[in-house]
């Protein structure tokens, strides 16, 4: 199974993401502190911008998610609800 | 001739889906607009029991208009005049009752006349239809029946407490809310109509309007701020608050976050303004904001149980301010929502709950950890629910996100004005209160372990930046 690396720009803190987890369920495995809340995609707490590297939206529910197509084209993502798909470098 | 087989068994005449559907119509335009009605009167009414229990009978009216609206659609009505169409004598009914006089005078309408009225409607339904064939709506109704027996019930109680003989005191205006029901031929419409209480004394009042501004209950001293990070200005009240948080971070955020909880009520009078305000809005824009106002209301609840919890005088001890809900009072209706959910989605995406609940959890304080939480949900939903309709009322566009951001920035200057222009009146000064409340915390103060949370908290300042421009 593909293990990737995620790197916040702002705090420096590196996590481990599983294949098979969203960002924020890796984060929060990890002991890194990440802003969340509803963990369904639409609260929007979690709203960040991947600044290098490839993460998606789980497209099983990508028409619930509260993220408009401009801030998705912008490389905004949910990260409770996204999966990385490289290692990541997040503006956190 | 023709040949048939005798009936099988006796059946009501009226209990036919045509019926049924337009007698439940007539009940979803009471409910649906009593909701608006209780809404609205909730933002009037400084009373503090009355206010609370206003909240949560909206919510709950709510509710059966929801599940009133889903039957009438499953029997065959059709979905744009049940949303578009609302019976205009209940609509004349519900907005009878809304030009009670005062706070008193409403809730004798409502809780004396027209929820009566209503559970005699409910009741005669249930007795005209077929509990087989219509067993859907009879399930429904037997809910909203036991709802509002209680809700009538829990007003009776609490006016016996804070208004004794408030029911006897407006004994006219329930009577002549009674004739305008009866002149519709009463909710059911089956029957016979009397002639309208024209010439009745307590007829043409003019239409109610919703105040732009609100007090608080009278036991409370007029306050506009409720914590030192709204008003810059207030030094000797942060130097008062200052002494509360060098007691330990963990007391700190006990006394914060209850004082916050309680003073939420403006956010809950916000939501609720917009659900009269905004008028024409898709059923679910009202059910949500609903939900939002009285969840709003019960976040003031849970703050105030807290500080009582604590055995405090809390109209001596805690301010309750008014200036969040009166600095937006002129502002449009779109307006006051839009910074609503600008604050609201900026504490979440600040993370400062999740950092608030674990400060709770180190002080072992069970009660206010789980108000939190719960509280941390709640907001959650308020800001899908104000990012949703700010979008449908905007516009899903560039032009509207930039709408958004325009009518943001200029209310966060409008509330900082208010600010600058309030900061030196008496109201607006916090130290009389926390310099008590130091000495009433130290004195009841326990040790526990140490467990050497390693967090530091400070509250937003979502107008820091805008307040340093004026």
């Amino acid at each position: 199974m593909a293990t990737f690396t995620v790197t916040l720009a702002k705090s420096g803190a590196r996590f481990t993401v599983e294949q098979d987890e969203t960002i924020l369920e890796a984060a929060e495995r990890t002991g890194v502190l990440m802003a969340y809340s509803c963990r369904s995609g639409t609260c929007r707490s979690c709203l960040t911008r991947v600044l290098s590297g490839s993460a998606e939206h789980d497209p099983e529910y990508a028409d619930e998610l509260n993220i408009d197509a401009g801030e998705q084209s912008d490389n905004y993502r949910l990260l409770c609800s996204a999966f990385a798909y490289s290692d990541l470098e997040l503006e956190k | 001739m023709v040949k048939v087989l005798p009936a099988s068994r006796a059946a009501h005449a009226h209990a036919r889906v045509e019926n049924a559907s337009h007698y439940l119509n007539r009940c979803y335009a009471v409910e649906r607009h009593l909701m608006r009605t209780l809404a609205a009167r909730f933002v009037d009414t400084s009373q503090w029991d009355y206010k609370r229990q206003l909240a949560q009978d909206m919510w709950e009216a709510s509710r059966h208009a929801d599940a009133l609206r889903t039957r009438i659609l499953e029997l065959r009505y059709p979905r744009r005049d049940v949303d578009k169409k609302h019976h205009p004598d209940m609509l004349a009914l519900v907005a009878e009752c809304a030009k009670g006089a005062n706070a008193e005078e409403f809730i004798a309408g409502v809780y004396g006349a027209l929820l009566p009225e209503l559970l005699r409607a409910y009741r005669g339904y249930i007795e005209l239809t077929d509990a087989l064939d219509d067993a859907p709506t009879v399930a429904i109704l037997q809910h909203i029946i036991a709802d509002i027996e209680a809700q009538i019930a829990r007003m009776r109680a609490l006016a016996s407490q804070v208004s004794p003989g408030l029911f006897d005191a407006s004994a006219e205006w329930q009577d002549y809310l009674r004739q305008v029901c009866a002149s519709f031929g009463g909710i059911s419409g089956l029957e016979p109509p009397t002639p309208k209480p024209a010439e009745h004394l307590l007829a043409a009042r003019p239409a109610y309007t919703i105040g732009r501004s609100v007090e608080r209950d009278r036991r409370w001293r007029p306050a506009l701020f409720h914590l030192p990070h709204e008003n810059k200005y207030d030094v000797e009240g942060r130097t008062a608050w200052q002494r509360i948080e060098s007691l330990d971070k963990r007391v700190a955020m006990q006394v914060w976050s209850a004082i916050s909880h309680f003073n939420e009520i403006w956010a809950a009078e916000v939501v609720a303004a917009s659900m009269w305000d905004f008028d024409n809005q898709p059923w679910d824009f009202y059910l949500d904001l609903a939900r939002w106002a009285w969840d709003e209301a019960r976040h003031s609840t849970m703050g105030f149980r807290a500080l009582e919890g604590w055995g405090w005088d809390v109209p001596d001890l805690i301010p309750w301010g008014n200036a969040l809900y009166n600095a937006m009072g002129p502002m449009p209706p779109i307006q006051r929502l839009a910074l609503l959910h600008f604050y609201e989605e900026g504490l979440l995406r600040a993370g400062t709950k999740q950092v608030e609940l674990r400060i709770l959890e180190s002080a072992l304080d069970d009660g206010s950890a789980q108000d939190m939480d719960f509280d941390w949900a709640d907001e959650a939903i308020h800001v899908s629910y104000g990012y949703t309709w700010l979008r449908h009322l905007l516009g899903d566009s560039n032009a509207g996100k930039e709408e958004m951001t325009r009518l943001t920035d200029e209310a966060r200057e409008t509330v900082a004005r208010f600010v600058v222009e309030h900061k030196d009146l008496q109201e607006a000064k916090l130290a009389p209160y926390f310099d008590r409340l130091y000495d009433v915390i130290a004195a009841m103060l326990l040790e526990i372990a140490d467990d050497h949370l390693d967090i530091q908290w400070a509250p937003v300042v979502a107008d820091e930046e805008v307040l340093k421009a004026l």
